[in-house]
């Protein structure tokens, strides 16, 4: 069969005047018409909710744990300065005047306190023996 | 198209006064389309009103509370001329005020007389119903061949060759010359 393939398969347009006469059927949509058909789109959409509100759960579940994981982060007491040398960064001498201030009066501690301050503020690279 | 596309996502996914809205310009805009449509398959203009209110029901069901609801993947001419074919064929059939027939033209269409334009209805009505229907689609509703192929359902091919037969009856007739001579 041969036939254009395309979408202008044409006519005359007088031939197509003729056939929209030929379908002038003139529709008489009433007004009570319309409103029914409104009035029936405005009840289905009634009870639709402003986008925000109708996210999926797992929005509010990420949303509660990103906060829980906030909070928690705020609660979190100030990690006590390790000053032993598994520490994961070097001591300082304000680690070492802190270490004083809490031990102050211990015998004991004195000694571990003056080789520590030694080691941070000597010249020689870190951890390196004295 | 893509407008009725924005409408339809609205629909979709706005809220109460959004989609109303948006369902609104849609009922506007293809409620002639769909009368005309209701007209070719039902007597009178009740029925028709009837058809047209049975599919936009139908179009509204397309937008649950929950879920996707309609994806456009043609015209909504397309989706929406089965719907109202359909709707208008079943409530023809239920009735027994009209007379049982599939034509896709009411048979009270004007009568021939000496000009060209007052036969074509004639030569319309003496047109195989698939391919009346198909140069209907076409000429007077101005779909596209693909909408076409889809609101029928049958393939692209069919359209073109269905189309193809009946413009050439159409072509040669002693009607349309008629209309064409000078």
């Amino acid at each position: 069969m041969t036939h254009n393939d395309d979408e202008t398969e044409e006519l005359p347009d007088a031939l197509i005047e003729a056939l929209k006469s030929a379908d002038e059927a003139v529709p008489l949509i009433t007004a009570r018409v319309d409103r029914e058909v409104l009035k029936m789109a405005r009840d289905q959409f009634a009870d639709r909710k402003p986008a925000w509100r109708r996210r999926p759960a797992w929005t509010a579940v990420a949303a509660t744990a990103l906060i829980a994981i906030f909070v928690v982060q705020l609660d979190e007491p100030t990690q006590q300065v390790n000053l032993s040398m598994q520490a994961a960064r070097p001591a300082d001498i304000t680690d070492v005047l802190k270490l004083a201030r809490e031990r102050a009066g211990d015998p004991a501690a004195q000694v571990e306190i003056d080789a520590l301050a030694m080691r941070v503020v000597s010249l020689s690279p870190a951890g390196a023996s004295q | 198209m893509n407008d009725d596309v924005h409408l339809v996502e609205i629909c979709n996914h706005g809220d109460a006064r959004d989609a109303a809205n948006a369902f609104e310009t849609l009922y506007k805009r293809h409620k002639d389309f769909v009368i005309r449509v209701a007209l070719r398959f039902v007597p009178d203009n009740d029925s028709a009103l009837d058809v047209l209110q049975e599919t936009f029901t139908y179009l509204l069901r397309k937008f649950p509370p929950i879920g996707p609801g309609l994806t456009l993947t043609a015209s909504l001419t397309s989706l929406l001329y089965p719907v109202a074919k359909n709707s208008a064929l079943t409530l023809r059939r239920k009735s027994d005020r009209f007379p049982h027939s599939d034509d896709v033209l009411p048979d009270d269409l004007p009568t021939a007389t000496n000009d060209g334009a007052s036969d074509i209805p004639v030569l319309l009505r003496g047109l195989p119903v698939e391919r009346r229907e198909v140069l209907v689609l076409r000429f007077i509703d101005d779909l596209s061949l693909q909408d076409i192929a889809t609101a029928l359902n049958i393939p692209l091919g069919t359209v073109k060759s269905r189309l193809h037969l009946a413009l050439k009856t159409l072509r040669e007739s002693p009607e349309a010359k008629k209309l064409l001579s000078p």
